[in-house]
């Protein structure tokens, strides 16, 4: 079963690394559709609800922050697409904000592969 | 967990988790910074305030940006990959560290760079120094900082 997988972040390497990552635990991918600020990423996000199975969402962005971008998705209606948070930041309040706002997971940078396709499998079933 | 401490784990955690090499501190020194093919640069703010440089040979820097990425042996790495690939890498240190320092508190990082030569450590700056070896060859952090007053 082949995923659609929504990538933001503003860093292009940090989004290489989350397509290797996701590849290396044997996801098959159909379409990975990326964004590199909140603004965009929300307007990926708003347009693709039925197509992505799944997104990962900087924090920390220009433009727009994650946790902002996932309030106002939610508060807009858009909360089909389940969202990850990827963040440098281990902070437990930040991790709850988020999830109060609808994320479904929250994975600290640094990550290994293991540990990225062991939340993708809680959020879209195994490879 | 204090600066130092807190600075190791962040370097063996990212090399552990994402660059899948296995850092081995070495107290000798190396060289002055005109011995290291690659030196990055990132300014932080928040429980410390400063700037941390990481310094890497040509093979060590090529190495990180192939493992960071998954870009294999035998596929090209050009120059602006590296400086890419580098620059998170900087990045990832830098945020892992302000993150495990204790107390803990909300921080800023400024966007990594390359650079030719690192800065100078500012007056009442502390410096801090980690040597070591990355597969035999030298690597080196250098955080320049100063507490933040509270």
């Amino acid at each position: 079963m082949s995923r659609n997988i929504g990538l933001i972040d503003d860093s292009r390497v940090m989004r290489s690394i989350l397509r290797k990552s996701i590849q290396m635990c044997h996801y098959k991918v159909e379409l990975f559709m990326e964004a590199e600020n909140g603004l965009e990423g929300y307007k990926m996000l708003a347009e693709n609800q039925e197509n992505l199975d799944i997104a990962f969402l900087d924090l920390h962005m220009p433009e727009m922050g994650g946790l902002e971008m996932l309030k106002k998705l939610r508060e807009e209606g858009f909360g089909a697409v389940p969202i990850v948070i990827v963040s440098a930041s281990s902070d437990a309040e930040t991790q709850q904000e988020c999830m109060d706002w609808g994320a479904v997971g929250f994975i600290c940078k640094p990550f290994t592969p293991q540990e990225l396709g062991a939340l993708m499998s809680q959020v879209v079933g195994e490879a | 967990m204090d600066v130092r401490d807190s600075l190791l784990k962040a370097i063996d955690e990212v090399l552990d988790k994402m660059v899948f090499l296995f850092f081995e501190e070495n107290e000798s020194a190396f060289g002055g910074a005109k011995d290291f093919f690659f030196i990055t640069q990132v300014e932080m703010s928040g429980v410390i305030t400063g700037t941390m440089n990481i310094f890497l040979s040509e093979g060590t820097a090529a190495l990180v940006a192939r493992n960071l990425l998954g870009i294999r042996d035998e596929d090209e790495l050009f120059e602006g990959t590296i400086d890419d690939a580098l620059e998170e890498f900087t990045n990832l240190i830098g945020g892992r560290m302000m993150t495990i320092l204790h107390p803990p508190g909300p921080f800023n990082m400024e966007v990594p760079q390359r650079v030719d030569q690192p800065a100078q450590p500012a007056g009442g700056q502390s410096e801090l120094v980690i040597n070591g070896t990355l597969e035999d060859e030298p690597f080196k952090i250098r955080l320049a900082y100063r507490e933040t007053p509270t």
